[in-house]
């Protein structure tokens, strides 16, 4: 039996898989509302929510994870400042203020991620 | 093929695999990829593995998170084996249901692509579900390194298949 | 391939489907507060039956209407109705707390005038007298009816909001929404998920109206939130707010600035986070473990207490977990 380098089936296998990409990142982009909200995760669990958009001068803090990395919010966005893990890949993914964009320090099991929705669904008070 | 002469292929295989992962860590971060992307070239030889027995398949992706283990730690190896081992099944499969349908290109792609679904699944549980917010430019990157790795197979086989001792009467040309 | 075809295209839709925007509808005013409501999986033909729920929920047990609450005031009976429930709640409540939970005080929120825009330090004798008119032990009820004795008169408006919430969620159950958040003036109602994962209701700071003094993750309960805040005035340096002692008549003064109770019941929520203000964090607790509710209690100088069931869900700065 013979194996070719490319059939027709190949490029319905590329359409498939970019497809499903597409529908992944519609998903994600359109779930949630318009706002830019950075989401930071330790496993999963929600530390910390900041509202992009009323941040008004560049700050940083620090999140407590399996490591301890220190993160900036600016009005561009949130990004890994530091972080004491061999790798660094956090810190390469820089500046993240669009919705939809994630960062993950591996190490330190943290994310981030920027969604549409709002601080908070609703107002007790 | 006799016995010995895949497991003597299986052993090149998983060397050329460990090589070509040593290999791409001096390559320089595609600018558009999130950090931690690879092109995935030892998947190549996984694939070639897979197209020569399962054995050989499940023999150069342990081969090649061993070596993981060592040079990039636990969490690195945990997500190259399943990675690895996603891939493999679907090369697998590929290979015994589809082989007169689908080229070496279309089972690159869908290994890429079983590869990062596997690999995010695993991280998904170490960090959460923001890790599936990755999949979408993993999969389109795939997608093209996929191929890429897809043409790597085609050579591959080949040079294997065209050789006087090809296995099981499995010619690739001619 | 065609069969693959549909299966991906099948696959699209499930996900545009999960994943759809939510209904979002903020501009309604009733039962005294504004209505807000977000929807998922539902659209603006729910959120206009919850809100003609909760309107008829207002025309039933607001004072201020001609349902059931206002025919018992002018001396008539009640023997069914949502009016009838919460009166029914009101009275276990009373008792539960020893009358610091009482539907009667209206002659008394009257005299003080915090519906009015000149609210005001009532006289000794008029105020005496106000609490001679009260009491809930003047609701009689006989052979399943109630009826009101001694000129007393019920409001109900301590259990209205969180109430709304109630029937706003029961219509969302039916309407087969996926997830739904309703805001009834400080209550909070919320109804599965939006599109899995839970809602976040924050918790005004009675320090910063703008800002949020906690965030609760929650999923299928409701929250509502008495502060001293909301309502007050001072006079020559003393707060004088609208969450009033029934025993006394004068607004409650003890170390708290807002209590926040979570609890499977929307009027319960409600009722029980006026009467643990009036009872002080220690006192609430075998309260709410009686109604399965919990609470975030927040003090005038700015520490929160947490009751240990709703830890979980809590994000704040720093708070204490009750034991």
């Amino acid at each position: 039996m013979k194996t070719r380098m490319f059939k027709k089936a190949d490029l319905f296998i590329a359409f498939a898989v970019l497809f499903a990409a597409l529908c992944a990142l519609l998903a994600i982009s359109l779930a949630g509302g318009n706002g830019r909200t950075a989401v930071i995760e330790y496993r999963g669990e929600t530390v910390k929510v900041i509202d992009l958009d009323s941040v008004a001068a560049p700050y940083t803090f620090t999140v407590e994870g399996d490591l301890e990395v220190v993160m900036e919010v600016s009005p561009q966005g949130i990004r890994f400042a530091y972080s004491p893990c061999p790798d660094k890949l956090c810190e390469r993914f820089g500046t993240l203020g669009k919705k939809g964009q994630v960062a993950v320090c591996m190490p330190a099991g943290i994310s981030v991620r920027i969604t549409g929705e709002g601080e908070y669904d609703g107002v007790t008070g | 093929m006799k016995n010995s002469k895949k497991t003597a292929l299986a052993g090149m295989l998983a060397a050329f695999a460990v090589a070509a992962g040593a290999l791409e860590s001096f390559v320089p971060p595609l600018p558009f990829a999130p950090p931690g992307f690879r092109i995935g070239f030892s998947n190549a030889a996984s694939m070639t593995a897979a197209a020569v027995s399962p054995f050989a398949a499940f023999a150069v992706a342990s081969v090649k998170s061993a070596f993981v283990l060592i040079t990039r730690g636990a969490t690195a190896a945990l997500l190259s084996f399943a990675g690895g081992l996603a891939s493999c099944a679907v090369t697998l499969l590929m290979f015994r249901f589809a082989r007169a349908k689908v080229g070496c290109i279309g089972i690159g792609i869908a290994s890429a692509a079983a590869h990062n679904l596997a690999q995010v699944s695993v991280y998904s549980l170490i960090i959460g579900a923001a890790a599936f917010w990755y999949l979408p430019y993993l999969l389109v990157l795939g997608t093209f390194c996929g191929a890429l790795t897809g043409i790597l197979l085609d050579l591959a086989l080949k040079l294997i298949y065209n050789r006087k001792d090809a296995p099981d009467g499995a010619k690739h040309k001619k | 391939m065609k069969k693959a075809a549909l299966v991906f295209l099948l696959l699209a839709l499930t996900l545009a489907a999960a994943c759809r925007r939510p209904y979002e509808n903020n501009v309604d005013f009733a039962m005294g507060a504004e209505v807000t409501q977000k929807l998922w999986g539902a659209g603006e033909e729910t959120a206009e039956k919850a809100l003609a729920a909760i309107r008829s929920l207002e025309e039933e047990i607001s004072y201020r209407k001609e349902g059931g609450a206002a025919s018992l005031n002018r001396g008539g009976e009640l023997t069914g109705g949502d009016a009838f429930d919460i009166i029914q709640k009101s009275i276990e409540l009373w008792r539960d707390t020893d009358g610091a939970y009482d539907i009667t005080v209206l002659p008394i929120v009257e005299l003080w005038g915090f519906d009015t825009d000149e609210p005001h330090i009532p006289g000794e004798a008029e105020l005496s007298a106000a609490l001679e008119k009260a009491g809930t032990e003047k609701i009689i009820c006989e052979n399943g009816a109630l009826r009101l004795t001694g000129g007393v008169r019920v409001d109900l408006s301590a259990a209205g909001k969180g109430a709304a919430c109630g029937k706003a969620v029961e219509i969302y159950m039916a309407s087969g929404a996926t997830g739904g958040i309703v805001t009834v003036g400080g209550s909070v109602g919320v109804f599965g998920t939006k599109n899995g994962s839970p809602f976040r209701v924050a918790v005004r700071s009675p320090f910063d109206p703008s800002a949020a003094a906690a965030v609760l993750t929650l999923t299928d309960t409701y929250v509502s939130t008495s502060g001293s805040y909301e309502k007050h005035f001072f006079v020559s340096g003393a707060e004088y707010h609208h969450l009033l002692d029934p025993s006394t008549g004068y607004p409650v003064m003890n170390e708290l600035i807002s209590v926040t109770v979570v609890c499977a019941d929307g009027a319960l929520s409600d009722m029980l986070s006026s009467a643990c203000f009036c009872l002080g964090a220690e006192k609430s607790l075998p309260l709410l473990k009686k109604y399965s509710a919990s609470a975030l209690f927040i003090k005038r100088d700015g520490s929160v207490l947490v009751t240990k069931e709703l830890a979980p869900c809590v994000e704040c700065d720093s708070y204490e977990v009750l034991p």
